[in-house]
């Protein structure tokens, strides 16, 4: 098991611009409530908390990893369990694939609500699905050299947008009404952060395609996600103040006010590179919804009869969820209720460090 | 090797190819079917709304080109309903164009609408994606029909016209900001309390011009009293940075002094328990005209006195806006409680009360160069 050669390897760098184009995803289409309950500078605060809270759950992981570096979290089962392997990948494997049905959905109803209304959801997924499963196809690599590009464009993007953006600002101070329940929301805003960072399982799957220093990137990542979000934070807070609850889209509408002497509207570069978000986004999970499926032991034309069925039934099911904004609210806030994340990242690798210790013992 | 090259580089080509097909997966309408609305006009009537869209049309407006800059090159399009969006679908019927609102420039209110509301700004402009953030918003004197339905004889289209009056106003300090994202933003955070520009028709000489009248107090939503012109210096000063507002000065019995500002900064500072607001101006101001029957240079002591007279000028101005206009009606129009999660009666009652302290200062530049 250790002499696993991975050919399909990126960079600690690579690893972190994907992790940030993935999360990021969420934020362009932040709207208030998602910082949760609590108020002013403590909702800034909590951003910080929640990723520290989320450096702290991922210790049995990274243990793991320390333990069997080049492994992947299903690997280190080994022969300890099979039967418990195969649970794994398959929580993990819809995990993924529920994570890139989620991002197609998402942006099928973006584009479908603010560009263009007549556009067929079916033709929105279809083609969004296929072309994720053709980057998910070429692997990881080039999907990583792809997310290094589109950052580049998105930081572009950002600058632009800020410069766009600055005679609107209106600089207030932000310390937040103390209220009976400030401590409780202040912790529920934590949990929310840290609930809603499903690239921390994205790490887990990635960690052994990644070459290099990996809990010092993810470290970066975090510093980086924690920087890019208060500047955008903050950019809505001063420049939208309360408006900010009104608007479906927040950022985007930051987009659509920043003007640029070429350009009219920011709004189209905006809805370009969430494009480019959502896809990379989608085929990264579906690339590691593959991984974690192809530890179940099937032949090659059941395999190729599978992966057709699985593309055809992601189609069915976003275009499903983008039709019935009720059953993909409720997929949201399952997602982010956290439930899933902590099993994933931190109940399967702490019970696979156990199953191993036993193993070992017994052996 | 080179063949697998070649084939890739084919293969990408062709599916960049493919790419410029898909345009036709989705529905799309041609430029000449489409109306490009460049105003918006909303009016009120025995509880029906009126709406006046002037859309980009040279054929329409008499030109015999594509464009022609002699000719309005605009059509104007009413229709009626009972709400607003009742109205605006209407428009759409009346024609054979799809209307187009990107490229919206104005959205005009009249006077009558305006008073009896308008939290459709709110409601329905704001949020909208099809409505462009930096729309500008202003009030009619009249009607908006007669603003939007003026035909003015400046530039190609007479909503770019007046865009351009409201643009240059509010940089030389004669309004108030009026794009759309901020109206709705203070109209959110001061309880529907803000400031509009005002705007009238004039008619000379078989012409007509759009010119500004002065300042709409919305309070609540509604539209309280138009403010004259010469009445706005207070506001103005008090709320932003003022430039090239010309303020006239009388130095003595033979001279009048224009005073031009350069530029102006302001800060408002309100005591811990809401019971005393400090307001700071600072005006760095040019001579710009001297009007005498001999002319005669300014001394240094005219300048002196002149500083003392525009200080004194601002400091009433404040302090009149200020006595009439918020402390008698509770209206936030200064957003000094934008941020807080005070009720209405709370505001109006610190407002009523607050102890207000004026203090200019202000510099003219001698002999062209900076103090």
């Amino acid at each position: 098991m250790r002499g696993i050669q991975r050919t399909n390897q990126i960079t600690v760098f690579q690893m972190v611009c994907v992790l940030l184009l993935c999360r990021f995803y969420q934020f362009l289409t932040y709207t208030p409530e998602q910082s949760g309950q609590a108020k002013g500078i403590w909702s800034l605060i909590s951003v910080l908390c929640s990723a520290l809270l989320t450096l702290i759950l991922l210790i049995p992981v990274l243990a793991l990893n320390k333990r069997d570096p080049g492994l992947s979290v299903i690997e280190c089962i080994g022969n300890a369990s099979p039967g418990y392997a195969r649970i794994v990948a398959l929580c993990y494997g819809v995990f993924a694939a529920v994570v890139a049905l989620y991002t197609v959905s998402t942006f099928s109803v973006f584009i479908s609500s603010t560009i263009l209304p007549q556009a067929s959801m079916f033709f929105l997924a279809a083609s969004m699905i296929l072309a994720a499963w053709y980057g998910a196809a070429r692997g990881i690599e080039p999907s990583a050299r792809l997310a290094f590009l589109i950052l580049i464009c998105f930081l572009a993007s950002l600058i632009w947008i800020i410069r766009g953006v600055v005679p609107y600002l209106e600089i207030h101070t932000i310390t937040g009404e103390p209220d009976q329940q400030a401590v409780w929301n202040f912790i529920k805003s934590i949990w929310s952060g840290t609930a809603r960072d499903m690239e921390a399982v994205l790490f887990v799957l990635m960690l052994p395609y990644v070459k290099g220093n990996k809990k010092k990137g993810f470290i970066w990542y975090l510093v980086l996600y924690f920087v890019f979000s208060i500047v955008c934070i903050l950019l809505m807070w001063f420049s939208l103040g309360k408006l900010a609850q009104y608007q479906r889209f927040p950022f985007y509408t930051l987009a659509s006010m920043a003007q640029a002497p070429l350009l009219d509207r920011m709004d189209a570069i905006h809805i370009a590179l969430w494009t480019f978000f959502a896809y990379l986004r989608a085929g990264i999970y579906l690339y590691f919804s593959g991984i974690c499926f192809s530890h179940f032991k099937v032949r090659n034309t059941t395999k190729k009869v599978l992966t057709c069925l699985g593309i055809a039934g992601l189609i069915a099911a976003a275009v499903f969820l983008s039709g019935n904004t009720l059953f993909l609210t409720g997929l949201r806030y399952f997602m982010s209720g956290g439930i899933f994340t902590l099993f994933l990242i931190v109940v399967i690798p702490v019970s696979i460090l156990l199953i191993r210790r036993k193993w070992d013992e017994t052996k | 090797m080179k063949q697998s090259n070649l084939l890739r580089y084919l293969f990408a080509l062709f599916g960049f190819l493919c790419c410029i097909g898909l345009c036709g997966c989705v529905e799309s309408v041609e430029l000449s079917e489409r109306a490009l609305v460049q105003a918006i006009g909303i009016d009120v009537e025995d509880g029906e709304y009126t709406v006046t869209i002037q859309y980009f049309s040279p054929e329409n407006g008499g030109g015999q080109a594509m464009l022609d800059i002699s000719k309005p090159n605009n059509y104007i399009l009413s229709s009626t309903g009972s709400t607003l969006m009742e109205a605006l679908s209407k428009a759409e019927q009346r024609q054979g164009k799809d209307i187009f609102y990107v490229h919206n420039k104005l959205l005009v209110i009249g006077k009558e609408a305006a008073s009896q509301g308008v939290t459709y700004l709110t409601e329905y402009f704001s949020g909208n994606d099809d409505i462009k953030a930096n729309v500008l918003v202003c009030i009619a004197d009249s009607k908006a029909s007669e603003v939007v339905g003026a035909q003015i004889e400046q530039g190609i289209l007479p909503a770019a016209s007046l865009k351009k009056l409201l643009e240059n106003a509010e940089e030389n300090g004669q309004t108030s900001s009026c794009e759309l994202i901020s109206v709705t933003r203070s109209l959110i955070e001061q309880n529907g309390d803000t400031v509009l520009p005002a705007v009238q028709i004039q008619k000379e000489e078989d012409k007509e011009l759009i010119t500004l009248s002065g300042l709409a107090l919305v309070q609540d939503y509604h539209l309280r009293e138009i403010l004259p012109q010469e009445d706005c210096t207070g506001f103005l000063f008090c709320k932003k940075s003022v430039s090239r507002r010309a303020l006239v000065c009388k130095l003595d019995e033979e001279r009048t002094v224009t005073l031009t500002p350069v530029r102006s900064n302001v800060s408002r500072k309100l005591s811990g328990d809401k019971s005393e607001l400090t307001v700071q101006i600072h005006v760095l101001s040019d001579v710009a005209e001297v009007l005498s029957e001999e002319p005669s240079p300014l001394s240094e002591q005219d300048l002196d006195i002149l500083e003392q007279l525009q200080e004194k000028q601002l400091e009433q101005a404040v302090l009149d806006f200020y006595n009439h206009y918020v402390r008698t009606s509770g209206a936030d129009y200064l957003g000094l409680f934008s941020n807080t999660t005070l009720s209405r009666e709370e505001i109006g009652k610190f407002l009523s009360e607050i102890e207000l302290n004026v203090e200019v200062s202000t510099d003219i530049r001698r002999n062209n160069q900076q103090n």
